[in-house]
């Protein structure tokens, strides 16, 4: 694992392309990073905005009587509120992402680095939580965009080691948030038994979740071939197997069937997922992707 | 049941562990490190559960490699499957032909010979002949000889028996035999069936428990000559001896007329009177210069009358064919002419065919002629060279003196004292030649010489005789017979008057290529083309006078029976017991069955079956 000098990671060629990002996410950057943003959120907030029906399990001190009385009918008052929106970066730090050229770490750590600049220019909190198996660090709070001499620093000290905890990992952060937020989740989930269920943790904590899917050309496209032990990154399994023609298109039926279960996961519960291949520079992922809100290669 | 010819050769089992462990040898592995090897593990086991056939393939391959050493070493091991069995007989008759066979069965007047009953006998066999049965026909003679091979055909074996006839050839029963056994050698089921009056003395004792003795007997009185020649008396051409020598085989005294005839004129007549087993020698004195073909009879009414002649050529000395070529010579033509036994042809001039007539001509004297290339012959140059010679001519020398002779046998009692030479060529040698030699010399030059070289033999005067004193001299007729004798030593005797029937006979020609005509007793020609000046003839098993023709020689040689071992007709040989019936029917025997074929045969296809499967499983993947 070439692991990109920390000095070369955030050079002055990256943080050139972190302003010009910075520009054009804002004309396209619509409903995530305003300060004066409105979201429709349930419950609180000073103006009316909408009625809708009334669903088992709402808070029923925000039926309204009124309609009731008249249609017989249960409706909730939505009321719009002005609020600070946070940006909660969640890079998994996992030893599968020290895979790639470039690593799927560093293009994580860059992608981070570039949601985190677009957010706090846009007068947005950032928070940043590095998550593996093992002990993870955190990087709450950033508010200004002078706190990116915080938040480049932290993301340089992040090492990817240990094995991948994704569930454990989701549930502590969404254990630990007190309001929803925006989260984008930097990850290559793969192997991880639990990964749906550490989805579902973030979905009940009512979050507007983004996942984005790293992965290295590696591992789309493994150049494998013949008696070869493959030992795994994280918890060191060794498997003896001889890589053929056939082997290899099996390989690539089960990771593309694997890619196609959480995508359908994440539609069906209303998570953006987006899947980019490191082999495309970071700042059209940043573009184009949160732009068109789908996957590319 | 099956057993092991070399069991040793089970210790080739040994490469199945060997096989098992070069099989099970995995290539190295790349340890490489991945993200994760989980969705390779599930890969893995989708293969495993689905492609099972695979999995078989590679086992069943290995399986295959087994098989193939398991087969291999038992096949190296010779096994053999021993079961009984009626298979296939094979039967080899044996018929001496020897010609103690050609003696009567018995004192009747159209008694029929021994041989004819060993034919009766062996008609009957091959009647008998099973289906499943095959026979060989072998005579028993000088040479063992196989006269068909293993059929079944019995039309095919009587017509084979039928050319079989006894010759006046001595026996050898033993070689046969052997001989018979060893074509047997594979067939667990064979036997020999041997046809012989037992004249003989030879031990055939054998592997008897495969051969069953016929023994045809007859009558056993029998009178016979046992030799027959002429040979001059020492010392004189007129003079001769005949030497006859006859013997009494039977228990009583015999009286019998001994008739000598030359040229078919009757030479002598003289009466004997035999012992009981008498051997006696006669030498006849006969006057006269003779030559010509002989024949001896004792006129006696017994067993074996092949015995009761014998023949002979006898011969002069053959002439020498001299060819001279020279513009005129008294000297040379008055000496060669009074040579004995030398016939000259004169030329005055080298001719067009010279190379033919040379090689039809024992010598060639060539005076004072220019000379072409020499063809192979033998030559008498004299005053005069030829092209190619390992010496040249430069110049004259007057009047050389002798100074050096050698010890050549030409100069064998040849007194050279007082002989002068007005002048001689002056030689040069310009080769070495290892056939040269110098008869004799002067200080100057070589005055004679001799030379073998390229199938040329040569005696060189380096003068003109009329410029010396030479034919004055008493060594000069000495000189040219000797060089003659010398010249002429590479002819041989045409033939050799006298064989034994079954000896073959070297037949020489005077032409080395020549066409050769061989006349037997019974009057069948042979003609043979002869390409090195030789020929063997080897159909001798006939007694009597046989005439042979070449280019320019017309002669006989004579072929006797006259071995008193065959003479001898009683029969003498102890032959064993019969050790089987004779029957030809088939019979119930242990069978040896080799099974090694069979498992080279699977090992090979279980070899190219795992080989096809090794290409299929490449190609597939």
């Amino acid at each position: 694992m070439n692991a990109q000098a920390d000095e070369a990671l955030f050079d002055p060629d990256f943080l050139r392309k972190l302003e010009r990002l910075e520009l054009l996410a804002r004309k396209i950057f619509r409903g995530l990073v305003r300060g004066e943003h409105s979201t429709q959120r349930r419950g609180r907030g000073l103006e009316f905005s909408d009625f809708r029906r009334y669903q088992p399990g709402d808070d029923l001190r925000y039926i309204d009587w009124n309609i009731y009385s008249r249609l017989d009918r249960l409706f909730l008052k939505l009321y719009a509120s002005d609020e600070d929106l946070t940006l909660h970066l969640l890079i998994d730090c996992s030893a599968s992402m020290g895979f790639g050229e470039p690593l799927k770490f560093d293009y994580a750590r860059k992608l981070a680095a570039a949601l985190g600049y677009i957010g706090l220019n846009n007068l947005d909190r950032v928070g940043v939580r590095a998550f593996s198996a093992g002990a993870s660090a955190t990087l709450p709070g950033l508010k200004s965009k002078q706190q990116m001499a915080t938040l480049l620093p932290f993301l340089l000290k992040l090492k990817s080691v240990d094995t991948t905890d994704f569930a454990g990992a989701m549930r502590e952060f969404a254990a630990n948030m007190r309001s929803p937020g925006v989260v984008v989740v930097i990850t290559d989930l793969l192997g991880d038994d639990e990964l749906m269920h550490g989805l579902d943790s973030l979905r009940y904590g009512d979050h507007d979740i983004t996942l984005v899917q790293l992965l290295a050309e590696d591992e789309i496209n493994p150049p494998l071939d013949g008696p070869l032990n493959l030992v795994d990154s994280e918890d060191r399994d060794s498997l003896k197997v001889t890589v053929d023609a056939n082997l290899r298109q099996l390989y690539l039926t089960r990771l593309q069937t694997h890619l196609d279960t959480l995508e359908q996961h994440c539609r069906r519960h209303g998570i953006e997922y987006l899947r980019a291949s490191t082999a495309i520079p970071f700042e059209d992922l940043v573009l184009k992707y949160l732009r068109q809100g789908r996957q590319w290669r | 049941m099956i057993q092991f010819a070399q069991p040793w050769a089970l210790l080739a089992l040994l490469s199945i562990p060997a096989i098992i462990v070069l099989y099970s040898l995995r290539p190295k592995r790349e340890t490489i490190l991945v993200s994760t090897n989980k969705l390779w593990r599930e890969a893995f086991r989708e293969r495993q559960r689905g492609f099972g056939l695979q999995k078989l393939l590679r086992d069943l391959s290995l399986l295959l490699l087994l098989l193939f050493a398991l087969l291999l070493s038992l096949a190296l091991a010779g096994p053999g499957w021993i079961t009984s069995s009626t298979g296939r007989d094979a039967i080899v008759l044996v018929f001496d032909v020897s010609a103690s066979m050609k003696a009567r069965r018995d004192n009747s007047l159209l008694a029929s010979s021994r041989f004819a009953e060993a034919k009766r006998q062996g008609l009957e066999i091959i009647d008998g002949l099973d289906e499943d049965a095959s026979l060989l026909l072998m005579t028993s003679g000088r040479n063992a000889t196989i006269r068909s091979a293993f059929e079944a055909d019995r039309a095919t074996l009587r017509s084979a028996l039928g050319q079989i006839d006894a010759t006046d050839e001595t026996g050898k029963p033993r070689q046969a035999l052997t001989l018979a056994l060893s074509l047997l050698r594979n067939r667990e089921k064979g036997r020999v069936v041997f046809f012989t009056d037992a004249a003989f003395d030879d031990d055939v004792d054998l592997d008897t428990s495969r051969i069953e003795f016929r023994r045809i007997d007859g009558p056993v009185d029998n009178v016979a000559i046992t030799r027959f020649d002429f040979r001059a008396e020492t010392g004189s051409e007129e003079r001769h001896q005949v030497l006859v020598g006859v013997r009494n085989y039977t228990d009583k005294a015999v009286s019998t007329q001994l008739e000598l005839e030359l040229n078919e004129q009757r030479l002598l007549s003289h009466t004997l009177e035999l012992e009981p087993q008498e051997h006696r020698n006669l030498v006849l004195p006969i006057d006269g210069r003779i030559t010509g073909t002989a024949t001896a009879v004792i006129q006696h009414e017994d067993a074996l009358a092949e015995d009761n002649q014998a023949f002979a050529v006898v011969e002069g000395e053959q002439p020498l064919h001299l060819l001279l070529i020279s513009p005129g010579n008294f000297y040379l033509e008055s000496v060669f002419g009074a040579l004995p036994n030398v016939s000259v042809t004169r030329l005055e001039t080298i001719p067009g065919n010279f190379a033919r007539l040379a090689d039809r001509h024992d010598v060639v004297v060539i005076d004072r002629i220019a000379v072409p290339d020499l063809p192979p012959g033998s030559y008498l140059l004299i005053d005069t060279l030829a092209p190619g010679l390992p010496f040249v001519a430069e110049g004259a020398v007057t009047r050389p003196e002798i100074e050096t002779r050698s010890d050549s046998a030409i100069l064998r009692d040849i007194d050279l004292e007082g002989l002068e030479i007005q002048q001689a060529k002056r030689l040069r040698h310009v080769r070495e030649s290892p056939g040269l030699q110098t008869l004799f010399g002067s200080g100057n030059t070589d005055l004679a010489l001799a030379l073998i070289e390229n199938n040329v033999r040569l005696v060189f005067l380096g003068f003109d005789i009329a410029d010396s004193n030479f034919p004055l001299q008493a060594s000069f007729p000495l000189f040219l017979g000797e060089s003659l004798t010398w010249l002429h030593a590479g002819a041989i005797q045409h033939a050799r008057t006298q064989v034994a029937a079954g000896d073959p006979v070297t037949i020489s020609t005077p032409n080395r290529q020549s066409e050769l005509i061989v006349e037997s007793p019974s009057g069948k020609s042979s003609t043979f083309s002869v390409q090195s000046g030789e020929q063997q003839f080897e159909a001798t098993g006939q007694a009597g006078l046989y005439r042979y023709v070449t280019d320019s020689i017309d002669g006989y040689f004579a072929v006797n029976l006259t071995s008193q071992n065959e003479s001898d007709i009683r029969p003498r040989a102890i032959l064993p017991a019969r050790a089987q019936p004779a029957s030809t029917t088939a019979q119930a025997g242990r069978v040896n069955i080799a099974l090694w074929p069979q498992l080279v045969l699977l090992a090979m296809l279980l070899l190219a079956l795992e080989w096809s499967l090794w290409c299929w499983r490449g190609v597939s993947a």
